[in-house]
C-alpha cells in the first residue's frame, strides 16, 4: 500500500480563484432579486465554473439551494457520485502529487468516451464511439425521430 | 471525503464484485442501487449462454464476460477495478447514448513508468508500479443506458445480453464492452486533438506512437498546431509501434481500394475511394475505362436521379460516370449511370471532409462498380473534365483495388489511424481508421461483423497495448 496522496488542484484552483471572486461579486447584486428559475452553463467552455443566469435580468446570480447539486447530477458521473461510490467528475482535470514521486490527474468527463447509436427508418443500427460529454449527448436528445437523413439515403 | 469513497468502494468489493481470476483480475463493482440496473430482479429467460435469472444478472455477467477477455489477455499484479452503474442517458426513438466508459485518473513518474513525463491510464500505470496508485478510486468508469429499448429510447432494440455475439438487430452489449473498456485500459490519448494542447502540458504515451508521415514526427515530438493539423491529416496519421507493425500483415486484408487517374497529369495520382454496400466489389487489376460526366442539373452538376438524356447516355456509354450525391439514392444513381451504359460509377461527395464516404444501401440490380470520392477530389476531377467533347474527356482511371497495400494501411505498412477531416471529438486519433478490412474492433464504428476477439489474427486492439506498454 502505497502513502496516501495529498491531492493539490492546480490549473483548477488557479482557474477559480481568477474566475469566482467577480462573479461573486456579480451574484451579490442581483441577490435581492430570487430569480424563479435557472438557466445553467456550468462547463461548456470547461471553465471550471458553474454559472447561474438570471432569466429576467441575465445577469449571474447566486444559486439557489442544490442547484450546484443538480447539475453535477446531470454530468455523466453524477449518479455514481450521489451515491457516494465515486467523486464526481470535474469540469476539468485535476492535477495532484501521487505516491513515490509520481504525478497524477483526475480526469474530466472531456476524457470518457461515449457509445451512440442511431437507428435508420430501414432499422439499421449505426453505432459510433463519439466526442465526449454533454455536447453530444445533447444532440442526440434533441434529434428529431427518424427524419434524420443517413448516408444510406443520397 | 475520499476516504468516505475508499470505504464504500472496499463494501462494494465485498458484496459486489466478482472477480475474474486470469492474467489480470478484473472486477465489476457494481455501483447501482437496490432494484435498479445490476440489481434489477426482473425475470429473465437464458439467452446465448447467459444464464443470469434476473436482467440485472445478466448485465452483470455480460460486464463479466468484457471483462474476462481483457483479464485473460493482459497481465497485471494489480487488480483492475471497473466501477459500472446504469443509469438514464439521452435518448430519443431513433437515437441513444449506449453509454460512456473511461480512465478515472492517469499518471506518470511513477516507479517502474516506461518514460518520465507521460500520462498512462491508471490501470497501467497501476501494473508498472506494482500497487495501486489509488486504492481510493476504481480504475475505470463505466456508465450505461439503463432505458434503452424503451419508449422513446430506441424502442424495440435492446442490449443483446447473450455471449455469443449472436445479436441480431440488437446492440452487442459484450462488444461495446470490450471496446469501451479498451479506452479505460489506456487505448486512447489525453492529449486535446483539436487543439493539440497536451494534458497539464505532458504527453500521452500514446503519442509517443501516433506518428504523422507527412511530418515524419511522432505527436510527442510536436507543437500545438502540428498536433491539431497532423489530427486531420487522413492517409498520413499512422501508428508506429513495433507490434501493431507486426500484426499488420497477419490481420489486415491485401488490397486497398483507390482510383488510380492516369492522364491527363493535372488529375493525375491515386484517390481516396469510400466503397458499396452494393454492386460488385472492386477487383484487381480493376476497371480501365475513361471517365465522363453526367452533366443533367445546372450548373454543371450532374444527379442521375432519373432515366439520362440521349446526350448523358451517349457520353457516358462505356465509361466510368461521375455524378453528383444528393436527391435520390446511391443505388439509384449507379441504376441510371448503368442504364445507359456506363462501367462504372464515381459519386461525388456534397459536403466537404475526408475521408470519402462508404455508400450504403441494398441494390441487387447493379452489376457496375461504384465508389465514392471526397468533394475536394471531386472538384478537381471535374476541372479536369472541363476540357472535353461530347464522347471524350481524355481522362483515363483504374478503378480497382491495390493488392500491395492492406486494408486499412499506408503504403509502407503502417496501421492507418482516424483522421477525418473536419476533426471528430472523441473519435479522430484514439481510433483505427474505418478503412481497416477486416472490421476492428477499435475502429470508431461498431460493425456487425465484429468478433469479441482483441488479438492477432482477427484484432489488433492488444497489439496496440502492447506498444504502450501492456503485455
Amino acid at each position: 500500500m502505497v502513502n496516501p496522496k495529498s491531492r493539490i488542484s492546480l490549473a483548477a484552483a488557479a482557474l477559480a480563484c481568477s474566475l469566482l471572486p467577480a462573479a461573486a461579486a456579480q451574484a451579490d447584486k442581483v441577490n435581492d432579486k430570487p430569480a424563479p428559475q435557472a438557466a445553467a452553463a456550468p462547463n461548456g467552455t470547461k471553465s471550471g465554473v458553474m454559472v447561474f443566469i438570471d432569466p429576467a435580468t441575465h445577469k449571474i446570480r447566486r444559486p439557489q439551494p442544490g442547484e450546484m447539486r443538480d447539475l453535477m447530477r446531470n454530468a455523466g458521473r453524477g449518479a455514481a457520485a450521489r451515491r457516494g461510490v465515486l467523486p464526481p467528475a470535474p469540469s476539468q482535470p485535476i492535477f495532484f502529487e501521487g505516491p513515490a514521486g509520481s504525478i497524477g490527474a483526475l480526469l474530466d468527463e472531456g476524457s470518457m468516451s461515449y457509445m451512440t447509436v442511431e437507428k435508420s427508418p430501414d432499422g439499421k443500427l449505426s453505432m459510433k464511439c463519439v466526442e465526449s460529454g454533454k455536447e453530444k449527448a445533447a444532440r442526440v436528445s434533441v434529434a428529431p425521430q427518424p427524419a434524420k437523413k443517413v448516408l444510406d439515403e443520397k | 471525503m475520499r476516504n468516505k469513497f475508499a470505504l464504500i468502494l472496499c463494501s462494494l468489493l465485498a458484496i459486489a464484485a466478482l472477480p475474474l481470476r486470469a492474467a489480470a483480475t478484473i472486477v465489476i463493482m457494481n455501483g447501482d442501487p437496490a432494484g435498479v440496473g445490476f440489481n434489477d430482479a426482473t425475470g429473465a429467460a437464458p439467452v446465448g449462454g447467459n444464464t443470469g435469472p434476473t436482467i440485472g444478472e445478466q448485465r452483470l455477467i455480460a460486464f463479466q464476460a468484457a471483462a474476462a477477455k481483457w483479464g485473460a489477455t493482459l497481465n497485471s499484479t494489480v487488480t483492475i477495478r471497473i466501477l459500472a452503474v446504469w443509469t438514464a442517458l439521452p435518448c430519443t426513438a431513433g437515437s441513444a447514448v449506449l453509454g460512456s466508459a473511461g480512465a478515472t485518473e492517469v499518471f506518470g513518474n511513477f516507479p517502474g513508468a516506461l518514460v518520465q513525463n507521460h500520462w498512462f491510464a491508471k490501470a497501467e500505470a497501476n501494473k508498472l508500479v506494482g500497487e495501486d496508485l489509488d486504492p481510493a478510486t476504481p480504475d475505470i468508469f463505466a456508465n450505461f443506458n439503463v432505458n434503452l429499448g424503451q419508449a422513446n429510447c430506441l424502442q424495440g432494440t435492446f442490449f443483446y445480453l447473450g455471449l455469443d455475439n449472436n445479436h441480431g438487430d440488437n446492440v452487442d452489449l459484450v462488444t461495446v464492452l470490450t471496446h469501451e473498456f479498451a479506452h479505460g485500459l489506456g487505448f486512447q490519448t489525453y492529449t486535446n486533438g483539436s487543439t493539440g494542447a497536451r494534458l497539464g502540458g505532458l504527453p500521452s504515451i500514446w503519442d509517443d506512437f501516433l506518428t504523422d508521415t507527412s511530418l515524419g514526427l511522432n505527436w510527442t515530438s510536436m507543437t500545438n498546431a502540428q498536433r491539431a493539423a497532423s489530427a486531420v491529416n487522413g492517409g498520413h496519421l499512422v501508428w508506429n509501434g513495433p507490434n501493431v507493425n507486426a500484426a499488420v500483415p497477419e490481420v489486415l486484408a491485401p488490397g486497398t481500394p483507390q482510383l488510380i487517374v492516369n492522364s491527363p497529369s493535372s488529375a493525375a495520382g491515386t484517390y481516396v475511394v469510400g466503397t458499396a454496400s452494393f454492386g460488385p466489389p472492386l477487383s484487381s487489376p480493376g476497371l480501365n475505362a475513361e471517365v465522363m460526366p453526367v452533366v443533367d442539373t445546372a450548373p454543371d452538376a450532374g444527379l442521375a436521379c432519373n432515366p439520362l438524356s440521349a446526350l448523358n447516355a451517349a457520353a457516358v456509354n462505356g465509361k466510368i460516370a461521375i455524378v453528383d450525391r444528393g436527391i435520390c439514392s446511391f443505388n439509384i444513381k449507379a441504376q441510371m449511370a448503368q442504364s445507359a451504359g456506363a462501367v462504372g460509377v464515381i459519386i461525388i461527395n456534397n459536403v466537404a471532409g475526408t475521408p470519402p464516404p462508404g455508400l450504403g444501401g441494398t441494390d441487387p440490380t447493379v452489376f457496375i462498380p461504384v465508389v465514392s470520392v471526397s468533394q475536394a477530389d471531386g472538384q478537381k476531377l471535374k476541372a479536369a473534365l472541363a476540357a472535353r467533347s461530347r464522347a471524350h474527356s481524355g481522362l483515363f482511371a483504374n478503378l480497382g483495388v491495390n493488392l500491395a497495400v492492406r486494408a486499412g494501411a499506408d503504403t509502407n505498412g503502417f496501421a492507418l489511424m482516424f483522421a477525418p477531416n473536419p476533426f471528430a471529438g472523441g473519435s479522430s486519433v484514439s481510433h483505427w481508421d474505418t478503412s481497416m478490412f477486416p472490421n476492428q474492433l477499435m475502429e470508431p464504428n461498431i460493425s456487425d461483423d465484429l468478433t469479441h476477439e482483441v488479438t492477432p489474427p482477427q484484432d489488433m486492439t492488444y497489439p496496440l497495448l502492447k506498444d504502450i506498454g501492456w503485455n
